[in-house]
């Protein structure tokens, strides 16, 4: 009877490794599917077939890690460099050229020169202080627009990861009820694996595995992101991330890698400074070149009027021409010592004295403004690179995984074959034993 | 080493997006001639450019502005030469005045001569420009340079400011020339006007004397005008060779620009046509291997 059930249990082990065959080809493009196999034993006591003990995944943990950690940081880059491409690109804009900006005010004034008292030269003067003012506001609306766009983007982000975080935290709970039960739980830890893939890459993660099933995330600085069924909640003001768990606050700064570090990085090293460093070389011009109007008289003999005026708490959002100025109030026309301790007109209505120091006034005005540009393109540039080597490691990491835990429908084809073969087999068992009891039968 | 049929797929489907994205950028900038897409694409190019921009504009400013300087002395220098011109027949009119055997109908003759001649000099010196400034009252535009007091003597009512037009970084020509430089004191216009009331009474012992001595101040006044046209002809001749120098200089600054801005062509060229070798590459390994699978022998 054994060489039967032997037969028999051949078959089951067949059946087994073909269905997983079956598994394993139909689940070949699924991403973050690990290839299952199917483990035989041979069945305890004399002559007692063969037995299948279980169906696992083939997987490595350490290369996961790896991936984890290559994908937080290539998002990490992307998310930095998706703010400072966009700045690079806008502040090298031809059009938005701050040079030419102020170019076109240094040639109203020198085109002032040979004829002060012309209307038109001074409303050239005008028009083109006009264009540049224009040109911040664009940049300033560019730049608003992008920090408002960040912190939306990072609110989005948190609430994603609090999803995720929710539903890593219910896997762990159902893996370790399916383990503790001897249940299946190979597409469990797929899926769970998928999300800790997905949240990493908003937010670098550690993963400690206690034993239980489970797995337990934390933060790059150590924030707890999910401990057993339980998962933390991630919130954000501004630019101001924090995670909450069991009702105790914890900060997320820019060191904790994924989207969310490059995002809070990029606003904190490049937004921010870049915004500052406009407003300091939008000042110095407007102040440079209302010190030099001061030191000069207007066509009606009073002392000049200041031409740009702005709101120091926010420079770039109020920087205006004077709306009161006329072409009239511009002062072209230089000082002279009245004797007195005091000043007045060095000459009449023809006189162009003040324009010379008005010129000057202009220049290297824009010098910070060149380095700021070199600087943005020199700092993407590097990131650019940094995307590049990220991207490289984390094709890397999950060549090196699929290596291990990926489909190959050539060696499933092979199974195919074999176990096929050995089911042939097998039954090629039974009918044998057949056979034999009927020719063991036909005896009698 | 196992490969997973999926990664396999995948890294085929990012090597053809590779050399998609190598050909698209190529023939971006083959189609614009702009090697420099973003500040990144070349740090140092850009903020070259930028320099390299300010400093065009600069000379494009300079050039501008000694073309005004040309421009404003040029219808200045005019005015001086028609002055010239009149005080020539002036001058040949005194001459002749100055032999003592004129009648008084040929005084007479002459008085009325120059009472169209004179009061002619007089409107050139108070020229004024087409939105009516005056040229020659220095930076006091609005206010007419000569004109006859209650006493009826001239006076310069203009100033002595004379404005000075940047044409480099470090030198300045002055734009205009003015009437005190012109007619210092205002003596010229003040003793003919005394020549002229003298012999429009037509004495009848002549006006021998004073036409000589009007004769030394014509040609008084004819060399400072001259003086002023020549220093005119001297800027302007400076002008044109800095202008020059500048031309030079702006050439070489282009051609450095386009340099770092433009496409090497023939590179960029063998450049496309090598992604465009690796990307065919790409699709046939792609179409051929992925027809081979044991399946088709199952």
């Amino acid at each position: 009877m054994s060489m039967l059930l032997n037969g028999v249990s051949g078959l089951n082990a067949a059946n087994s490794a073909l269905n997983v065959v079956g598994q394993n080809v139909a689940n070949a493009a699924v991403k973050g599917y690990s290839r299952q196999t199917v483990y035989l034993e041979t069945a305890a006591g004399g002559l007692n077939g063969v037995k299948v003990v279980k169906v696992d995944r083939i997987v490595n943990e350490f290369l996961n890690d790896d991936i984890w950690r290559t994908g937080s940081d290539l998002n990490y880059y992307q998310g930095f460099h998706s703010y400072l491409g966009y700045l690079e690109e806008i502040l090298g804009t031809e059009s938005l050229n701050l040079n030419d900006a102020v170019a076109g005010i240094n040639a109203a004034f020198n085109a002032a020169m040979s004829a002060p008292d012309s209307n038109a030269y001074r409303q050239q003067v005008l028009s083109s202080s006009q264009a540049l003012v224009q040109d911040l506001s664009q940049i300033n609306g560019a730049l608003s627009d992008q920090q408002d766009k960040l912190s939306k983007e990072l609110s989005n982000l948190a609430d994603n990861s609090t999803a995720l975080l929710q539903q890593v935290a219910e896997l762990n709970s159902k893996i370790s009820k399916a383990q503790a039960l001897g249940q299946a739980t190979a597409e469990l830890a797929d899926a769970r694996e998928v999300l800790i893939s997905e949240l990493a890459g908003f937010i670098g993660v550690d993963i400690l595995d206690p034993g239980d099933g489970t797995l337990t995330v934390s933060s790059k600085n150590g924030a707890p992101l999910v401990v057993g069924s339980k998962a933390s909640e991630v919130h954000v003001s501004g630019t101001n991330v924090h995670v909450s768990f069991n009702g105790l606050d914890f900060p997320l700064n820019e060191f904790i890698g994924g989207r969310i570090g490059g995002l809070l990085n990029v606003d904190a090293t490049v937004l921010q400074p870049a915004r500052l460093q406009l407003e300091q070389i939008v000042t110095n011009i407007a102040d440079s070149v209302n010190t030099a109007l001061s030191e000069g008289f207007d066509l009606n003999g009073q002392p000049g009027e200041p031409l740009f005026q702005y709101n120091p708490a926010d420079v770039l959002g109020t920087i205006r021409v004077n709306d009161s100025l006329q072409p009239d109030d511009l002062a072209f026309i230089g000082r002279v010592d009245d004797g007195f301790g005091g000043w007045i007109p060095a000459g009449g209505r023809g006189d162009n004295g003040n324009i010379a120091n008005l010129v000057s006034s202009l220049q290297g005005g824009t010098a910070g403004y060149d380095t700021l540009i070199g600087d943005l393109a020199i700092q993407s540039k590097q990131v650019q690179s940094s995307i590049k080597t990220a991207q490289l490691l984390n094709q890397n990491a999950v060549a090196a995984r699929d290596n291990v835990s990926g489909v190959n429908l050539d060696e499933e084809a092979a199974n195919l074959m074999y176990y096929q073969q050995l089911y042939d087999a097998n039954a090629r068992v039974i009918s044998t034993a057949d056979q034999l009891f009927k020719t063991l039968i036909n005896i009698f | 080493m196992r490969v997973s049929s999926n990664q396999y797929h995948l890294n085929t489907i990012r090597n053809i997006q590779q050399a998609t994205a190598e050909y698209s950028k190529l023939s971006t900038q083959l189609g614009t001639n702009q090697r420099i897409q973003k500040p990144s694409d070349d740090p140092l190019g850009t903020v070259m450019l930028l320099t390299l921009n300010s400093e065009l504009t600069k000379l494009e400013q300079f050039k501008a502005n000694m073309n005004a300087v040309h421009f404003n002395l040029g219808q200045q220098e005019t005015q001086l030469s028609s002055i010239i011109n009149t005080l020539y027949s002036v001058q040949e009119i005194v001459t002749t005045a100055a032999d003592g055997s004129m009648g008084q109908a040929e005084l007479e003759a002459f008085s009325q001569e120059l009472s169209v001649l004179f009061p002619a000099i007089v409107d050139l010196l108070n020229a004024t420009d087409g939105n009516g400034n005056y040229y020659f009252s220095g930076s006091l535009t609005g206010v007419k340079p000569f004109e006859r007091d209650a006493l009826g003597v001239y006076q310069y009512q203009g100033d002595d400011r004379v404005r000075q037009i940047a044409v480099s970084d470090n030198s300045s020509v002055p734009g205009n020339i003015v009437g005190s430089a012109l007619d210092p004191g205002v003596n010229f216009l003040n003793q003919m006007q005394d020549y002229l009331d003298l012999i429009s009474t037509a004495p009848v012992a002549g006006v021998g004397d004073e036409s000589r001595a009007m004769l030394a101040h014509i040609s008084s006044f004819l060399a400072t005008v001259n003086g002023e046209v020549t220093r005119i002809g001297g800027t302007l001749a400076s002008l044109d060779e800095m202008a020059m120098g500048n031309d030079d200089i702006a050439l070489f600054t282009e051609t450095l620009r386009d340099d770092i801005k433009n496409v090497d062509y023939p590179t960029a060229f063998v450049q496309m046509n090598q992604a465009m070798a690796s990307y065919e590459s790409s699709l046939k390994v792609y179409s051929s291997v992925s027809r081979l699978t044991l399946f088709s022998y199952v």
